[in-house]
């Protein structure tokens, strides 16, 4: 529909007030996102922050189609997702490499799910590592490698199976310091060469702002969206150069003193 | 870490083999001196020369090939139905607590005592003791294939319906790897067990098995072909234990650490 594309980019991705709460028998139920609407377009990384308990992950789940919102909508390419969305690739926190599958049958391993022969699957998972600066690991096992080694192995699964967007809850979380960054450098070269689409929840706001476009600010209780902020910064960007960049100083002061304002907020009594 | 020296693991064999000799000599001196009774307990020597004479005629290996098939039949029936069973109640947790108390309280029977009646019930011949090997074991997989599927990282399974994985998908990727550890080890206690139950039965009511033989010389007061059979019981045990553990360690060699653990 080229009159369309005319007038405004289309959301890949769209939530449209959208609602969720958790039940549990012997609990009153829990709202954990209330009234939350936002896009996401095409080649667009965009950063999900907040404090710890704001719904984050359970906003990102509900995007991947992992949980079913209680109200609101969620469309993919214009169209209402029905249960898990095949075309999402989602990178958690956890370790979640199969312990007994060696480092190239996990790349594949989306690809042996779709039942693509093993020589083209082996091949396709074979460059991936390559591309991952994995190659000579093929035939060895997660517990083997280091957690920076099993994330990019991770990452390389994720890719095998191109999905149209790319959600990441905290990716780098459990690791060093050092690895964290490189393993983001990394990310921000895969996006500037790949153009995938990347929604990234951190809570992390230095994280959040070195990579994305747009930093959509979440308040907690129940969760919504607080306040979006564009990152104008310069691409190519590396995540060392921009530390004590002035710009992105200037910027994560501004976003620090809103999310301080919704710290306190949270903790004066009702 | 992948191979431990191999010195290192002859050693402790030396060792044991050493002492298995010393204390066989002792046996041997004390008979030989008339400290111990050799009706009653009979001597290495004329054991091994038993254990020839067995071989050679080949009664030990008519009989003995009886008790291994009715041993491996319940060993394969048990296991199978066991773990089936484990699994469907790790399935269906709803089921868990009408049949976890069924299993419980059949389970605290003492199986061995069962024996005449499974003889009277199935007769004297190989179902009875299929049955009741494979009703010594069938408890042991069922709980551990149950405890296995409870093991199993959810994290792993939503990874696999992130990845678009199918029902059978998932349990053959994810489910049934995780409980594979279970299985093996229910595998290796399962040997001694159903090989127990076989013989038991035999013991009872049976005209062939080593259950049979031990019986029939005991009556005959030949204590020397008992304590063979016996010893041929205990080697045929070490060897299918190290059997499963060859399996073991190539089956698991994803896990940290399992080849230098022998």
């Amino acid at each position: 529909m080229p009159f369309h594309a005319a007038e405004a980019p289309k959301p890949l991705l769209e939530l449209r007030d959208l609602r969720i709460s958790f039940s549990s028998v012997d609990a009153p139920s829990v709202l954990a996102v209330e009234h939350l609407s936002l896009s996401v377009y095409p080649n667009e990384f965009v950063a999900l922050v907040g404090p710890s308990g704001c719904g984050k992950t359970t906003v990102l789940n509900a995007m991947a189609g992992l949980i079913c919102p209680d109200a609101g909508e969620v469309l993919f390419c214009g169209q209402p997702i029905q249960g898990v969305n095949p075309r999402v690739g989602y990178i958690s926190q956890a370790d979640t490499l199969l312990p007994w599958r060696t480092v190239l049958d996990n790349v594949a391993l989306g690809l042996t799910l779709r039942g693509w022969s093993k020589a083209e699957r082996r091949e396709r998972a074979r460059d991936l590592l390559d591309s991952m600066g994995l190659s000579g690991f093929e035939t060895n096992y997660p517990h083997e490698l280091s957690g920076g080694m099993k994330k990019r192995v991770t990452i390389a699964r994720t890719l095998a199976i191109e999905p149209e967007i790319l959600f990441m809850d905290e990716p780098f979380g459990p690791l060093d310091a050092f690895t964290k960054q490189k393993l983001q450098d990394d990310i921000l070269e895969l996006w500037e060469r790949l153009g995938q689409t990347i929604v990234y929840v951190t809570h992390d706001l230095q994280e959040a702002i070195s990579l994305s476009d747009r930093v959509l600010l979440l308040g907690g209780r129940p969760g919504r969206i607080r306040s979006e902020y564009e990152i104008p910064l310069r691409r190519p960007r590396r995540v060392m150069d921009l530390k004590f960049d002035e710009a992105f100083l200037t910027l994560e002061k501004a976003i620090w003193s809103d999310l301080h304002e919704e710290l306190s907020q949270e903790e004066a009594p009702s | 870490m992948k191979q431990v020296p191999s010195r290192k693991r002859t050693i402790p064999l030396v060792c044991l083999l050493l002492l298995l000799l010393i204390l066989l000599a002792l046996w041997e001196l004390l008979s030989r001196l008339g400290r111990i009774d050799v009706l009653f307990f009979s001597r290495p020597t004329l054991i091994w020369e038993e254990c020839l004479r067995m071989v050679g005629s080949g009664v030990l290996w008519r009989h003995l090939s009886i008790t291994l098939q009715e041993a491996a039949l319940g060993l394969l029936y048990g296991a199978l139905f066991g773990s089936l069973v484990g699994l469907l109640l790790g399935f269906g947790e709803k089921t868990v607590p009408y049949l976890m108390p069924i299993l419980v309280g059949l389970n605290s029977i003492p199986k061995l005592a069962l024996a005449p009646l499974f003889i009277l019930w199935f007769g004297i011949g190989l179902l009875s003791k299929v049955l009741m090997a494979s009703f010594m074991v069938f408890f042991l997989f069922s709980f551990n294939l149950y405890a296995g599927y409870r093991s199993v990282d959810i994290e792993l399974l939503r990874t696999m319906r992130l990845l678009g994985a199918n029902h059978l998908q998932t349990i053959r990727h994810v489910v049934w790897p995780s409980c594979l550890p279970w299985f093996l080890a229910s595998l290796r206690s399962g040997l001694g067990l159903s090989l127990s139950g076989a013989i038991v039965g035999e013991l009872i009511g049976a005209s062939r098995g080593l259950g049979w033989l031990i019986n029939d010389a005991a009556g005959r007061y030949d204590l020397t072909r008992v304590l063979t059979c016996v010893f041929v019981i205990i080697g045929i045990m070490m060897l299918l234990d190290t059997l499963v553990r060859l399996l073991e360690r190539h089956l698991l060699k994803w896990r940290p650490n399992s080849n230098g653990m022998v």
